[in-house]
């Protein structure tokens, strides 16, 4: 997508201008989403997104511009630009050469927006899944939306290194709205992956009306969750947010850097129960935050975090690795070449234990099962988190009784993953979007199910 | 090559109209920026950009296709209006998207009301985000400051349609902010302050530093209060981001979508009569002043609720014509999205209470969790929330590891008193006096 020799130019540049490293990453970003609400195709919206990131590192410093502009004089102004304040006489008069393009394709893609399938079909896709969902009574509103991404990436280093790259997103966003009188409650299911229209198609529309339906006339006729703190069992797949926000963001470097992350002193010493074992894993077969290389062009790979409760690794990009001295583990991720990349999750969960989640819920008396977990927010300074529930139940005398509504759970990641004591044997990932310093970026969250003796539910005192 | 923006403009539409579209209007959006933060007395982290963005929606026998590109080469812009035209063929008839609006509006537009320009060092930026870091250090030495930056932006945006409309914005802003970290033992506490402002030498940095760490000192061994019914009140920036998590209730295209509780209630109470809620484009005090909407039309101010009483949602031309009301000018539309609706600066009217903190009250100062905790639908929350457990005024408690619980629908209905005394957020989007509401579920201790 840039000339070679242009992207010569620029590094031998920087590096005239005394940077220790410099990179570009190049991107052409396809999309394709459509939105089918009120019975409807409400709209279609496609475009092309262009743009050229670079990035100079001097000592630990990282200095980062970006442009859609591609003439070599706008990409040489912005490298100047950003060495001005850094710059030094170098020590060496370097002329790049690249190593021949690398390209790698673990996942395997069928009709990527390269090769789409006709609208007609996609559009017939929504309409039999709106159709389906709006056949449960309560059922008032249905919104959906098809998301697909085709990203290609180039980047370049000062190192030699020239990687190609090829990115393919699809997901199905399902909201349906149930109705009794003037109160609504909503119900979500999100699934997505990387791969093509083909993984869309493949759903099961029958699961998924019935799912999300559920899920919103059960928060409709839902009591109000008591408040205090009760013991919890989360299920499993989007239950993995617990993790990824209470602890996954705090094993970043990005945070860890600055000691901004109550692990940040912590490596090697036991940070959890030892029934907890957790990966961050690029790798994985077309799951939605696996990827080939991460944004600065180092191959994916599968990060064991923590192992039997004893903190394993960080997870470290190229500016982490130089300010803290852990080596990259390939997790420099970012939205888009509008953003430097930061290190970010992959596809992040706890690994399954072998416990049913049946002999969780009958070893409390008085608790609650979150079944489906919202979104939440961590601040890792202090490690503070909160995640909503989405669709939760009282849990009484070892059964599960009445839905709940209205609940949040709140505490510090490190004390939770000290109150984790069972681990299930369920284990399933789900699809979410990640914001971070870096943009919104594509991360799987995960676990089987788990009990924590105790957490604050936010509910009705 | 240098693309003259106007002419750029001219020739989409024409080309738009030329391939078949009966309406069309195009957004390009021109933007420049610098970022840069401060960690251990040094620039760890510089950002500089220049983008640009163009989008189409074009209109064909009712129906609506949008595309975008960010490259605005002919080959590109050509393939976009392809694209655009393309995806109209398969969106179902929107019979009431049309640029034909009997609302009066200016051929031609132009604004730099919101531009000042800027000829600061970047020697001067430099030295305000250090120093930014070294004023919470010069407080307590211990104190981390992981997060500290300076930011500005100046931006352009070009709109123009089939109808012969042009509208032209300009505008800038400059931002500085950090965040004290505290800790102690096994107590940590941090806090965030910024401040924004439309030229450079009005930033206050040292006003930001200073609250920063003074508002984490005081959180640093706050302990949870015991749980119950309290009395709640929020801090400016707190309300301002509470009710922006429930700002569905006004909008038009919620209503017209179904998703809207209060979609049949116009004209009905639906608050206590102390509250009045304006949205004002241009409202004195405001950051941003706002003159036209993303189609193009004027804006002037309406009134949302009016003593308890709702009294209009906002609406593009489309919920405008759904509804047969009145438009009153708050679409939105980016280059890459579709139309929906959006309120400008909220102003809340002081009411009559000289001190709403009489008795017992918890102060909110800090919350978490408002994109998952609230439901704009249902209108539940669950939140955590920092702040103080004040008697008559004065701090009784600080308190952290809480959380409130309400339904925001009935809160509208549980304002106690309404403060004389009108304060603004940090944004300066926000304006609203100190409004006490009774008996909210908090869960601590």
């Amino acid at each position: 997508m840039l000339e070679l020799n242009y992207a010569q130019k620029i590094i031998d540049h920087s590096i005239a201008l005394g940077a220790d490293f410099s990179d570009i990453f190049v991107e052409k970003n396809i999309f394709n989403n459509i939105s089918f609400t009120d019975n409807k195709v409400k709209n279609i919206q496609s475009g092309t997104d262009f743009g050229i990131g670079i990035r100079v590192i001097f000592g630990t410093k990282a200095l980062y511009g970006h442009t859609n502009l591609t003439d070599l004089e706008e990409l040489l102004r912005i490298t100047t630009l950003l060495c001005q304040m850094d710059k030094k006489d170098s020590t060496s008069d370097q002329n790049i050469n690249f190593s021949s393009p690398i390209t790698q394709n673990i996942h395997t893609i069928s009709n990527g927006l390269d090769a789409d399938v006709p609208l007609e079909q996609k559009i017939k896709f929504l309409e039999n899944l709106n159709t389906l969902t709006r056949k449960h009574k309560s059922i008032s509103q249905v919104q959906l939306n098809s998301l697909q991404r085709h990203q290609q990436v180039e980047i370049f280093n000062s190192e030699g290194l020239h990687v190609n790259d090829h990115r393919h997103y699809a997901r199905l966003a399902t909201t349906a709205i149930a109705q009794d009188g003037a109160e609504q409650a909503t119900g979500f299911y999100g699934p997505g992956a990387m791969a093509g229209w083909d993984f869309i198609a493949k759903l099961n529309s029958e699961e998924i009306a019935e799912k999300v339906a559920k899920q919103a006339d059960t928060v409709l006729h839902a009591d109000f969750s008591p408040a205090g703190k009760l013991p919890v069992v989360i299920d499993n797949a989007f239950g993995g947010v617990i993790f990824h926000e209470a602890c996954g963001h705090s094993l970043e470097t990005t945070s860890v850097q600055k000691k901004a992350s109550v692990f940040h002193d912590k490596m090697g010493q036991k940070i959890a129960n030892e029934c907890v074992s957790a990966t961050d894993d690029g790798t994985m077969e077309n799951q939605w935050g696996s990827i080939n290389f991460d944004d600065e062009g180092t191959p994916t790979q599968r990060t064991e975090l923590i192992k039997d409760g004893i903190l394993n690794s960080f997870l470290v990009d190229r500016v982490g690795e130089l300010r803290t001295g852990y080596k990259r583990t390939g997790s420099g991720r970012k939205q888009s070449y509008k953003f430097a990349p930061a290190s970010r999750m992959r596809n992040t969960f706890i690994e399954p234990g072998k416990i049913e989640k049946d002999e969780m819920i009958a070893s409390i008396k008085h608790g609650i099962y979150a079944k489906n977990m919202g979104g939440g927010s961590v601040n890792p300074g202090t490690g503070e988190f909160n995640f909503s529930v989405a669709e939760g139940y009282l849990i009484e005398n070892g059964k599960i009784t009445k839905a709940i509504k209205g609940a949040t759970l709140i505490g510090s990641g490190s004390d939770v993953l000290q109150k984790i004591s069972m681990v299930g044997n369920n284990f399933a990932q789900a699809a979410g979007m990640c914001g971070s310093v870096s943009g919104a970026i594509p991360t799987n969250v995960g676990q089987p199910a788990l009990k924590v003796d105790e957490i604050l539910v936010g509910g009705r005192a | 090559m240098k693309i003259d923006n106007n002419e750029l403009l001219n020739n989409l539409v024409q080309l738009a109209q030329k391939k078949g579209a009966d309406e069309c209007d195009i957004i390009l959006n021109r933007s420049k920026s610098l970022s840069l933060s401060a960690f251990d007395a040094a620039i760890d982290k510089y950002q500089v950009s220049s983008s640009q963005l163009v989008g189409i929606r074009v209109i064909k026998d009712k129906k609506v296709g949008l595309s975008s590109s960010e490259s605005l080469d002919q080959h590109s812009v050509e393939t976009m209006v392809d694209q655009a035209l393309d995806n109209s063929k398969f969106s179902s008839a929107a019979v009431h998207q049309t640029l034909e609006n009997s609302l009066q509006r200016e051929p031609v537009g132009s604004t730099e009301a919101n531009f000042t320009s800027d000829t600061t060092a970047i020697d001067d930026k430099i030295k305000l985000a250090l120093e930014l870091e070294s004023d919470v250090k010069e407080l307590d030495s211990n104190a981390q400051v992981p997060y500290t930056a300076y930011a500005d932006g100046e931006s352009e945006k070009f709109y123009q349609n089939s109808t012969g409309v042009i509208n032209y914005q300009k505008e800038n802003f400059f931002q500085c902010y950090t965040s004290a970290l505290l800790k102690d033992g096994d107590n940590s506490a941090t806090y965030f302050d910024l401040s924004l402002a439309n030229n450079f030498n009005k930033l206050e940095a040292k006003k930001c530093a200073t609250n920063s760490y003074k508002v984490a000192k005081q959180l640093l061994h706050a302990t949870p209060c015991t749980t119950g019914k309290y009395d709640i009140m929020f801090d400016i920036n707190s309300l301002s981001d509470f009710f922006g998590a429930f700002q569905t209730i006004f909008s038009g295209q919620s209503a017209m979508e179904g998703k809207n509780k209060f979609k049949d209630q116009l004209g009905k109470l639906i608050a206590a009569k102390e509250l009045t809620i304006l949205d004002q484009p241009r409202f004195g005090q405001a950051f941003h002043k706002n003159y036209f909407d993303d189609e193009g039309f004027n804006m002037g101010d309406v009134a949302l609720i009016k003593n308890g009483m709702l009294e209009n949602f906002l609406h593009s031309s489309e919920t405008a014509n759904y509804f047969k009301l009145a438009h009153n000018a708050r679409s939105s539309r980016g280059a890459k999205s579709s139309l929906n609706v959006q309120s400008t600066n909220t102003v809340i009217l002081p009411g009559t209470t000289d001190n709403v903190l009489n008795g017992t009250v918890f102060k909110i100062i800090d919350l978490d969790g408002l994109h998952s905790g609230t439901d704009a639908i249902s209108g539940d929350f669950s939140l955590g929330v920092r702040g103080m457990l004040m008697r008559d005024g004065k701090i009784e408690q600080n308190v952290k590891g809480v959380t409130i619980s309400g339904n925001f629908f009935t809160l509208l209905n549980q304002i106690e008193a309404v403060g004389k005394q009108a304060f603004h957020n940090d944004y300066r989007s926000f304006f609203a006096p100190e409004i006490r509401f009774n008996s909210i579920d908090v869960a601590g201790a």
